[in-house]
């Protein structure tokens, strides 16, 4: 049992560390702060300064003297990026919401010991954690599916990961057995016993392993690279990829050499960052507090 | 890095299996080709373009013609109205740029498309991504009409003779007549073409120049120093002036193409050198560890950025913003430090400088890749072919043309606006030109810069002098498979080699031991690939 006291926790039998201990730790919490923030600052004030100051800061600055959106207009001009900012979005909402469906069936089903096929369902999930299908074996699924340029090739290979599912599995079956069992007495059947009781149970968990999706879903390229010809129907994350870092794909000066223009400008490249992290930004406050539960899952036993 | 070589190496490695796979379950590919067949080819006539008289005459050597204005009046490159209509072409292509924006959003593309009569497909794959899209793209069987051919393509010859056209009844000697822009394309950037005894795709040919030394004339000025330096130890001093560490100024900043410069200057061999047939890799020459000693030197001295052995992608920024003086850069870069540096720094200039020799004398000046890649053509009927060959004519119209400057500076109004007679892109023109067309293939370089016209003059000057003493790699053109699937790994680690001795992390004795290995993993195998081919080609 802990005692509150004040904004500071004291546990019975220790004595509470000292105003220099205490101080030394908050600076130390401080810099550790400081250490993720300013690099965060840092760019996001990049993406805001003129070319001049961030030449002269020698490629970040700390503070835009003389603040332009330069480098957002000309990523916008076009309106490539916020159409692949559209398709982004939708993989993102249809992808997640499909891989939870089918995650938490899946991971319910596998959580019942009694369920049909439960053995081998659960080691061919296990097995896909082990080895991961090869690219050109993907590719020739993906084709023969008749996928190849279509938004379904960027959500469906990814829908299951089963690494989430065992996350979810094991959060099942840390549900009382009585409570389903009770239920099922009141003549509930399997998925209202899904709907009704397992899930409002596990939202937290849920909640965590929609992020995992989601965060992963957003972040995706290299299936879109393989399965989308049409550079207009790219996702955001593979258009700004285009230019942060393809310059550095072979050797100093073969890129120049080949004909093509210098890199985009580091301003540039700052903004295309906080283009890609805004949204997730956006909506991590809103689970912050299902993934504060969530990712104990486990940790405590009993 | 290292993460990014072993999944290009698994890649390559996945793609020689797919290859193998796709060639396997072709059964019209036919018999293996003999080297020797190569040597029969008979590569395009050059036959070049007269329609514009340049301010900056080039030579048949490969200096570039240089033009100080775009023509009032353009030339009409197709008088008889659009030369390829027919059915959509797709065409496969690398891009180090941020993409363009769609076609039904860009005026540019649109504008191509009507010009040439038919819709160009562009599939744009990120350079970096090329070799995964091509192994999976050969794997599945989807061809596009045509394909930009890398040479980390391992199987080529194989792969071509399978799968892509041989276009010699279309383009050999006197043929290529009926392509007149491809025609004035010059012979030498054709022979990276030439698989299996034919011609089996289209150059996009670069600066024979390739890489230039290039320093900030502004900042040798401010300081009254002699950027014409007579050997190394007068190299040495010039960068020594240049580097100011308390105002974070210093010379060089990228050590292996620093090396590259010192290299230059001791004569040692663009890449391979060959001797009746005998074949010397770069790494082997005796007068590598020299150049090696001397950039340590140059390291000691403090004369390289700080960061110059921990960072990439960085070295651009740092000479356009002068934190270092002196950077090995591709000639095309020349345009694009003005264009980016240039209205922020007063001022600002650029030259290129030559590799002396390194102990007075002449130096040498390596040569680049005269073609980048090639264009393969998937196998289609004759007809198809020639319609495909009428687009690519087209995209290879030279300088002084209506169809180039449409090509390179899109639509007026939109795309550029005039400055007396010179096209300059608009921030729109900016991203939508960004469609690779130079990856499909292009007309030979042209010097021009309309922004200030007065930098072609310096870029002829250089391109002169550079020629002169230019080296070529013997090797372009020739066909290694270890060179494709160990090659480009084992460089990486030579670099790496190379840098640790540079920098003083390992001494200059255990070069020999670095270059056991190298020989031992591949080297000696690439070497015996080259001699054979070369045996095989000269009889």
């Amino acid at each position: 049992m802990t005692t509150p006291t004040s904004d500071l926790v004291v546990i019975p039998g220790q004595t509470p560390a000292s105003l220099p201990w205490r101080a030394a730790k908050s600076v130390l919490l401080l810099v550790c702060c400081l250490l993720v923030a300013v690099p965060f600052f840092s760019i996001a004030a990049t993406s805001l300064a003129d070319t001049k100051q961030v030449n002269e800061a020698g490629g970040f600055v700390l503070w835009p003297e003389r603040p332009t959106l330069e480098a957002y207009r000309a990523i916008l001009e076009g309106g490539l990026v916020s159409q692949a900012l559209l398709v982004s979005v939708g993989v993102t909402v249809v992808g997640t919401a499909l891989a939870l469906v089918s995650s938490v069936t899946l991971a319910y089903g596998l959580s019942r010991p009694g369920s049909l096929g439960h053995r081998p369902v659960l080691m061919i999930l296990l097995f896909s954690l082990l080895f991961t299908p090869g690219v050109i074996p993907s590719y020739l699924l993906i084709k023969e599916l008749g996928l190849i340029n279509s938004y379904w090739s960027l959500i469906l290979p990814t829908m299951v990961n089963a690494f989430n599912v065992i996350v979810l599995r094991s959060f099942f079956m840390s549900i009382p057995r009585d409570l389903v069992d009770a239920a099922r007495i009141d003549g509930a059947r399997a998925g209202q016993i899904l709907r009704s009781i397992v899930i409002p149970l596990s939202k937290a968990a849920i909640a965590v392993v929609g992020l995992f999706y989601a965060v992963s879903y957003w972040n995706a390229f290299f299936n879109a690279m393989l399965y989308m010809n049409e550079s207009a129907k790219w996702p955001m994350q593979l258009v700004l990829r285009t230019y942060v870092v393809n310059n550095a794909a072979i050797g100093a000066g073969e890129a120049a050499a080949s004909g093509a223009a210098l890199p985009p400008s580091q301003a540039l490249q700052a903004a295309i960052l906080v283009l890609s992290v805004v949204p997730i930004v956006v909506v991590y406050p809103f689970l912050q507090r299902h993934l504060r539960k969530g990712v104990m899952i486990g940790a405590v036993k009993g | 890095m290292g993460a990014d070589v072993t999944r290009r190496t698994v890649l390559r490695g996945s793609l020689g299996a797919a290859a193998g796979l796709a060639l396997a379950a072709c059964g019209d590919g036919g018999p293996a080709v003999p080297i020797a067949d190569n040597a029969k080819v008979r590569l395009p006539d050059h036959v070049p373009y007269q329609g514009v008289k340049a301010d900056f005459p080039g030579t048949p050597e490969g200096v570039l013609n240089g033009y100080l204005h775009y023509p009032a009046s353009p030339v009409t490159a197709f008088p008889g109205g659009p030369p390829a209509a027919g059915p959509p072409i797709s065409v496969m292509a690398m891009t180090f740029n941020p993409v363009p924006p769609p076609i039904g959003r860009n005026t540019y593309w649109q504008a191509l498309n009507r010009s040439l009569g038919t819709e160009l497909r562009f599939e744009i794959t990120p350079m970096g991504d090329y070799p995964s899209k091509v192994a999976v793209i050969i794997a599945g069987g989807d061809l596009p009409d045509a394909m930009a051919v890398r040479h980390e393509i391992p199987q080529r010859p194989a792969m071509l003779n399978a799968l892509f056209e041989d276009l010699s009844e279309h383009l050999s000697g006197p043929a290529v007549r009926e392509y007149p822009y491809l025609a004035n394309i010059p012979t030498a950037h054709w022979r990276a073409t030439v698989y299996n005894g034919g011609i089996y795709g289209l150059p996009m040919p670069r600066a024979n120049v390739g890489s230039v030394m290039f320093y900030r004339a502004d900042r040798v000025r401010e300081r009254s120093l002699d950027p014409d330096v007579s050997d190394f130890r007068a190299f040495k001093q010039l960068c020594t002036d240049l580097t100011d560490s308390r105002r974070s100024r210093y010379a060089l900043g990228d050590p292996v193409p620093s090396l590259y410069f010192v290299l230059e200057m001791l004569g040692v061999p663009n890449q391979w050198q060959e001797s009746g047939g005998r074949f010397t890799s770069w790494l082997e020459h005796e007068r590598l560890p020299q150049g090696l000693d001397a950039m340590r030197q140059l390291v000691t001295a403090g004369l390289l950025h700080p960061d110059a052995f921990t960072v990439t992608g960085k070295f651009k920024d740092w000479f356009g913003s002068g934190q270092i003086a002196i950077h090995y850069d591709g000639n095309a870069g020349w345009n694009d430090f003005y264009r980016r540096y240039a209205q922020d720094t007063p001022g600002f200039a650029i030259d290129g400088m030559l590799a002396p020799g390194f102990d007075g004398g002449p130096g040498t000046h390596w040569a680049g890749l005269s073609s980048f890649a090639m264009l393969a053509f998937k196998k289609a009927p004759r007809e198809r072919i020639r319609q495909l060959l009428r687009a690519c004519n087209a995209l290879a119209a030279p300088f002084g043309t209506d169809a180039y400057k449409l090509r390179k500076y899109g639509v007026e109004g939109v795309d550029h606006t005039l400055s007396g007679t010179d096209p300059l892109l608009t921030p729109t023109g900016t991203v939508e030109t960004t469609l690779p067309t130079i990856f499909v293939t292009d007309a030979p370089i042209s010097l021009y810069f309309p922004e200030i016209p007065d930098v072609v003059r310096t870029q002829h000057d250089f391109q002169k002098r550079a020629v002169d003493v230019l080296v070529r790699n013997p090797v372009e053109g020739m066909y290694s498979e270890t060179d494709v699937t160990v090659g480009g790994p084992l460089m990486v680690r030579m670099q790496d080699e190379l840098k640790a001795v540079m920098q003083g992390r390992k001494p200059l004795s255990s070069w020999s031991d670095t270059l056991r290995t190298w020989r031992k993993e591949g080297g000696d195998r690439i070497r015996a690939e080259y001699e054979r081919y070369w045996e095989s080609i000269n009889p």
